[in-house]
């Protein structure tokens, strides 16, 4: 609940705000989107199974991001688009993820 | 209390997320605005081949207003011995400014850049610049050249040669004349040719240009440079009286 209270003030946030990042940065923006997004269904997924800790979430949460915008600049650098590794593997454990929570909340749903 | 805490982190990192969601939302849609802007391609290829059309159009009315103008003039001098050579002088400032087709001896000079690729690196090459186009010239000028064109355009006493700015750079002719560096260069003078063949002949003389890069230079009996399009004006420059 409290995560999706922050989640609104975050994208209000977004719209209001004027911040400036480099626009070369935007593509590096891109990926850790995914490593982040990745990292919050992780969350969903570890709260319903009932083993969520916040500090392995944020450490995560952060880490992947900035291992994965780390890696596209360094793919961008070399000529190897490495960020296609970070696209693969969050997008599969997105869906990984996306997968138990279903499984776990249906089986909730049916337990009541 | 512990549960508490957490939640806030949870809080805290799922605003950070919102916001870089809406921020790249914001910065793409930003990106897409902008490409709807700018013309495609092709658009532009049309539009540039309907200019060149209308170009040579303009240029045969030129040519034809020019013949009248010429018909006119010797009209005009028809009898009189003072107006026959008021039209010679008036041939004569005309081949000054570069105002009509000459044609006569003089040399043909290419100017080859560096081609040379070595492993297929892309080393910053030194191009053929604005500088070189422009010391050739002076030496020409210098050995008594009475027309020279770049490139088949008439480079007269008006006629300013200056590099773009920019990645793709090119050498322009009055800001009209497109001159690749890429390619090779032609420039053609008229005059004594021996003494413009010696002029560049001359040990150091083109020393200024990167070796990398290759002039070559021919003698020949018939060289036709055609005139300048540049109309000339005199904006502020008044005779004295």
């Amino acid at each position: 609940m409290i995560a999706i209270v922050g989640l609104l003030i975050g994208i209000l946030l977004g719209l209001v705000l004027k911040v400036n990042i480099p626009d070369q940065f935007s593509p590096y923006m891109s990926v850790a989107i995914l490593a982040c997004l990745d990292s919050v269904f992780g969350a969903v997924r570890a709260t319903l199974s009932k083993n969520f800790r916040a500090d392995i979430f944020i450490s995560g949460f952060f880490g992947n991001a900035v291992l994965a915008a780390g890696l596209a600049y360094l793919g961008d650098k070399m000529g190897v688009p490495i960020y296609l590794a970070a696209v693969i593997v969050f997008g599969g454990r997105i869906f990984d993820n996306f997968a138990i929570v279903r499984r776990l909340l249906i089986d909730k749903a049916k337990s009541h | 209390m512990r549960r508490i805490g957490s939640q806030i982190i949870v809080a805290v990192v799922c605003c950070i997320l919102g916001f870089m969601l809406t921020y790249q939302f914001k910065m793409l849609t930003k990106y897409q605005k902008k490409e709807n802007v700018t013309k495609s391609a092709t658009d532009i290829t049309v539009e540039i081949e309907m200019y060149k059309k209308e170009k040579t159009e303009m240029q045969k009315k030129i040519d034809e207003l020019q013949g009248q103008i010429k018909s006119y003039e010797e009209a005009a001098v028809k009898g009189t011995e003072s107006s026959k050579e008021i039209l010679a002088e008036l041939e004569r400032s005309r081949m000054l400014t570069g105002a009509t087709d000459v044609e006569g001896p003089g040399l043909i000079i290419y100017l080859k850049p560096d081609t040379s690729d070595i492993l297929g690196s892309n080393i910053q090459k030194k191009k053929i610049t604005d500088f070189d186009l422009v010391l050739i010239i002076n030496e020409l000028r210098f050995a008594g050249a009475e027309a020279i064109a770049v490139n088949g355009y008439r480079v007269t006493s008006r006629t300013g040669i200056k590099i773009t700015g920019g990645v793709n750079t090119y050498i322009t002719l009055d800001g009209k004349q497109k001159v690749s560096q890429d390619e090779t260069i032609t420039i053609t003078a008229i005059g004594k040719k021996e003494l413009l063949n010696g002029a560049l002949s001359f040990k150091g003389t083109l020393s200024f240009m990167d070796p990398a890069s290759k002039v070559d230079y021919e003698k020949s009996d018939k060289i036709k440079i055609a005139k300048s399009n540049m109309p000339i004006k005199f904006e502020y420059a008044k005779p004295v009286k």
